[in-house]
Formats: C-alpha cells, structure tokens, sequence
C-alpha cells in the first residue's frame, strides 16, 4: 500500500485532478496513518494562512541606492580582504628585512672564526664556500 | 483562502531592458515593485529584522549587478529574483548555528488580538522547521507563488514542492502542538 504523505498539502488545498482526489480519498478511508497525516497538513496549512507580511521594517530606496553608488564599500569582497592582509605581511616583512643585519664583505672570515671558535661546525665544504 | 498576502506587482519589460542598460530611474521602478516581497520572504525564512534588511539590499545589490546576465526568454524576472532571495537567505543562514527569532513578526494591525498573537506563534514555530520545509512554506503562503513557480525558484520538481509543503505544514502544526 503507497502512503499518499507527499500528495496531502494539493489535497488539502483543492487542487489535485479528480482521478487523484479519488486515489487519494480511497487511500484514507484505509489508512489510519495517512489520516493522521492529513489532520496535521490540515492544521499546519490552517496556520501558515496566518502568516503575516511584515507591516514595517521594509528598506526603502534611499538605503539601496546608497550600496548601488559603493557596492564594494557594503561588503568587501574576498580577494580586497587578501589583498590588503598581503600588503601588510609584505610591509612588516620588508621592514624587518632592513632592521636585519646584512651579510657584508668583511663578515665572512668572522662568521668563519665564530664556527671555528665553537667546532660546531666544521665541514670543510662549508668553509670553503666561506 | 487568502493567498496571496504580498501584493505582486507587474513590472513592463522595457523597465527590465532600461535596467540592463544600467538605468537608475528604471530599476528605482523595479525596487518599488519588488522591495516588500523581498523583504517578506527573507523577514519570515530568517525571521530576523536585522538580517531580512541586510539580505533584501544584498539581493538588490546583485539584481543591480547582475541584471544583464538576465534572459526574459529563460523564465520570469519574479521567478529569477525569488530564486536570489532564496539563495542569499540560505546563504545568510549558513552562517548562524541555529535559527531562532530574535522578535516576534510585525503583524498587521487589523484590532484583532487573537489573530495577532497567532500569527506571532506561527512566525516563532515557522523558525523551529528545517529550512529545506520553510522555503516552501513561505514562498506559498507569505508570497503566494503556485507550486509550479514554487518548483522553478528552487530548481526542483513539482512533485518534491508537494512533498515538502505537505512535511511543512505538518511540521508546523506538530511545533505548536495542533490538532
């Protein structure tokens, strides 16, 4: 036996064809859970007709067309938010680059000597490329 | 019965062909036409003021934006605008954990209070059903679309519009304990 749960709210309603209406009509006269059913799509379509359109509230055009002049200043879009935070990553990290100490002509035989001093490093490789 | 509540208003097709040439004058028009619809739909599927405002000039927004790419041959501009409503409702929704009304609906003030509070109820349990049954709902009984635009708006069946809707109504009657 095929339940008729999905064709209860166009039944209530009116608007299944006859030959549905009936296949429907003679499925409940059987069925004691269809018939559960249509009192609670029954009750449920009794309360959505209560459903009220909001007497207030609507935006008006002097709030849209304010977004129409800066659509992107309403809501930033992604790749602004990506742009601008790798702007800023590339700033602070060009900053720090120049505060850092740079590797000069003079420093690699004192670079040489600090591994020397300290055998923690001492492949010959290296110091060669020192 | 009292279908539909929201008032639909038809708009020319040279206001639609004035938009897509970027007139303001003409998509003033079709704002005007649109606006309490939008607002209404998003209003009951958020059922949140703040967010139904910010959602009707999100989708206004994009109907300015992307109103070229529209084709009076493929569908109904009301069909193609219910269906951005929708989309940036859920959208919206994706972003709350939970759904629940911060304020009762507005309800019109008709001097019946029994109809008031009901309607307050109904709004509040409208809120406690699966978006996937509300849609349906709220486009059938706030914006009174036949099943078949029902079915188009959503991009499903009309058989599934009639499963969902006969869930729906079932669902809000269990949430506020009748029959």
């Amino acid at each position: 036996m095929k339940h008729v749960s999905d064709d209860l709210a166009p039944y209530v309603e009116g608007l299944l064809h006859q030959a549905q209406v009936s296949r429907v009509a003679t499925h409940l006269l059987a069925c004691r859970r269809c018939r559960r059913e249509l009192d609670q799509v029954r009750a449920g379509h009794r309360l959505a007709q209560t459903l009220a359109t909001p007497a207030s509230g609507v935006p008006t055009w002097s709030q849209i067309a304010g977004c129409l002049e800066a659509p992107a200043a309403y809501r930033p879009a992604i790749w602004r938010i990506t742009f601008a935070a790798a702007a800023v990553v590339a700033l602070v990290g060009g900053a720090w680059l120049r505060q850092a100490p740079s590797v000069s002509a003079a420093q690699p035989q004192a670079v040489a000597a600090y591994f020397g001093q300290n055998g923690a490093h001492a492949c010959t490789d290296c110091h060669a490329r020192l | 019965m009292s279908l539909p509540l929201v008032q639909a208003v038809a708009v020319q097709p040279d206001v639609i062909v004035a938009c897509q040439n970027g007139d303001r004058v003409a998509f003033r028009q079709l704002f005007e036409a649109y606006r309490t619809r939008v607002y209404a739909t998003a209003r009951h599927i958020l059922g949140r003021d703040a967010a139904a405002k910010d959602v009707t000039q999100q989708v206004f927004l994009a109907i300015w934006q992307h109103i070229g790419r529209f084709d009076p041959a493929a569908g109904e501009l009301s069909t193609w605008i219910y269906r951005v409503t929708v989309n940036a409702c859920l959208n919206e929704r994706r972003r709350w954990v939970r759904l629940s009304p911060e304020e009762p609906p507005d309800v019109a003030a008709d001097g019946r209070q029994e109809e008031a509070v009901l309607a307050r109820q109904v709004q509040d349990a409208l809120g406690h059903v699966s978006a996937k049954l509300r849609v349906p709902l709220v486009l059938r009984y706030v914006d009174g679309l036949s099943y078949d635009e029902i079915a188009r708006v959503l991009g499903c069946t009309i058989g599934t519009v009639c499963s969902r809707l006969s869930r729906g109504q079932a669902a809000l009657a269990k949430v506020i304990g009748k029959p």
